[in-house]
């Protein structure tokens, strides 16, 4: 048997969900801050499942450390109901995160879109000040900029606007030596390809659907190097030179 | 609760359906390699590396999920190479290997390979899934062409060779029976129930390698009715498998006529289902 230490326990470990709350068109679920829960480095997700739920197979996200305790946010049409709770099971935290060795807030830009925002509270509070960049295709889902207290946070782009376009901008005034982005894999790419054509380094947390989070179903193939890959085994957050062909 | 199945000996009746479960980033993860499994069924390898189907692979369906994945993998020469010995050394349990191909030579030639690798201890033939374009599945819905690939498997080698079989078929019956006349050692039942999710937009398979196969608790009354026809049709162990989450399901697939279970989806949901499972058979016995 291997003697190298486990990333994490086996669990999954309950957590009493305390309130869902409207975040815009969105919906925060806040967790018992006294459940077995830890946030994780900023890029890392969980597998959250209602095992009373409808759903068979857990969905992944990223926690948050909010004021009030840890939670995460769901879309409020297809999520909220399903993790109303009363209580959810998590395995986490899983997979890569963000590598902020070295960074700072001056010259590292955070670009997100849609969901991505969730990833970047973290990300903000190690780099208190940071400049973020965001886009969401629905105006009401640009409420999720709301948690991301410790970011200087630029107005959003709403579809059709692209968050690339400022990220263009801010690529051609120099100065960013580092660019951190979440999003759809489409941003990801766009981000990365932008970054590199810039000489920027990036570090890009991608989306997939996930069944396992843990490796075992290869539902969650993104290309990476020019080949099908497990996000959750290489990622979430992968390094921006992956994805230039 | 040991037992033997299909020839190979298990400390318990709990398993894991081949593909759904990573024992080298479980360890990782984890800390445990196969918690709850009495040993461990490998994901399909195939004669050459497979990237796998493009994304996107699943769809989630109403008490399951719907994939295509499409059997990535290393090949068999990696898979023996190096995958196989570094499950040997962390696997608790023996190794089962799944094998697939797109023709008998395929098989035979990756049998060949395992029979002479100690780390294997048996061998499960994949005639059932369901994402890929030849071969398998297609060998699967045929009792002559199933009879003579198992019978050249069988004369391939000596260890325990178990036959899995797909549900996708007129009559699974008949297949059965044609595993047992080629000389298999166990049957498992059942792989995924074919099935796609639709892209409305173009009226095609949303998912990007077309077909794919329904699994999880949706598929669980077929996998019954294909453990008691195996069980009435042959004299064969059988591991059944389809939606088991819970020790009742599991019970439900034993009464039935399975000598194990193994588990699938729900390892995805729930990577404790197995200890769960062998620990809530381990009470009612």
């Amino acid at each position: 048997m291997s003697g190298a230490s486990p990333e994490t326990c086996l669990g999954p470990f309950p957590a009493r969900v305390r309130a869902v709350e409207p975040l815009g068109g969105l919906a925060r679920v806040l967790l018992d801050p006294d459940s077995r829960l830890e946030v994780g480095a900023p890029g890392r997700f969980h597998m959250v499942r209602n095992p009373t739920g409808r759903d068979v197979l857990g969905r992944p996200v990223g926690l948050v450390a909010f004021p009030e305790g840890p939670g995460f946010v769901v879309d409020r049409a297809s999520g909220a109901g399903e993790m109303a709770g009363p209580e959810l099971h998590l395995v986490g935290p899983l997979g890569r995160g963000f590598d902020l060795t070295g960074l700072a807030p001056e010259t590292t830009l955070l670009v997100a879109a849609g969901f991505g925002v969730t990833v970047m509270p973290g990300v903000a509070a190690a780099l208190p000040g940071v400049r973020l960049v965001s886009g969401f295709r629905q105006a009401d889902h640009a409420a999720l900029l709301d948690i991301v207290t410790d970011a200087a946070c630029d107005a959003p782009r709403i579809a059709p606007d692209l968050v690339t376009e400022p990220l263009a901008e801010a690529l051609a005034g120099g100065g960013y030596t580092c660019v951190l982005a979440a999003g759809p894999t489409g941003l990801g790419r766009a981000v990365a390809e932008a970054c590199a054509a810039a000489g920027v380094a990036s570090q890009i947390a991608l989306e997939a659907p996930m069944a396992c989070g843990i490796g075992g179903c290869y539902g969650c193939a993104v290309e990476l190097d020019g080949a099908w890959q497990r996000l959750c085994v290489e990622g979430p957050v992968v390094d921006g030179g992956r994805l230039v062909a | 609760m040991s037992l033997v199945v299909g020839r190979l000996e298990l400390a318990h009746p709990v398993l894991n359906a081949s593909g759904t479960w990573d024992a080298v980033h479980a360890q990782r993860l984890f800390g445990e390699a196969n918690p709850g499994l009495a040993g461990f069924v490998t994901k399909t390898v195939t004669p050459q590396p497979r990237p796998g189907n493009p994304a996107p692979r699943i769809a989630p369906a109403l008490g399951g999920l719907i994939n295509s994945i499409g059997l990535p993998g290393p090949g068999i020469d990696a898979f023996c190479a190096t995958l196989l010995p570094e499950l040997a050394g962390i696997v608790e349990g023996p190794v089962v290997c799944s094998v697939g191909g797109f023709s008998v030579a395929d098989y035979v030639a990756s049998v060949e390979r395992l029979d002479a690798h100690p780390a294997c201890a048996a061998l499960e033939l994949n005639v059932s899934c369901p994402n890929v374009e030849s071969g398998c599945a297609s060998i699967g819905a045929d009792a002559t062409e199933t009879e003579a690939l198992v019978r050249a498997a069988r004369a391939a080698t000596t260890k325990p060779l178990w036959v899995k079989l797909s549900a996708s078929v007129s009559d699974i019956a008949e297949i059965a029976r044609a595993a047992e006349t080629g000389g298999a050692d166990a049957l498992v039942c059942i792989n995924t129930v074919k099935g796609t999710a639709v892209d409305r937009r173009t009226g095609r398979s949303w998912l990007g390698g077309g077909g794919g196969g329904l699994s999880g608790p949706a598929i669980r009354p077929v996998a019954l009715h294909a453990v008691l026809a195996c069980r009435e049709a042959t004299d064969l162990d059988i591991v059944g498998l389809g939606g088991v989450a819970t020790a009742d399901d599991a019970r439900d697939l034993l009464a039935a006529g399975a000598q194990a279970v193994a588990i699938g989806t729900m390892l995805f949901a729930d990577p404790s289902a197995a200890r769960r499972v062998r620990d809530g058979l381990a009470q009612a016995a």
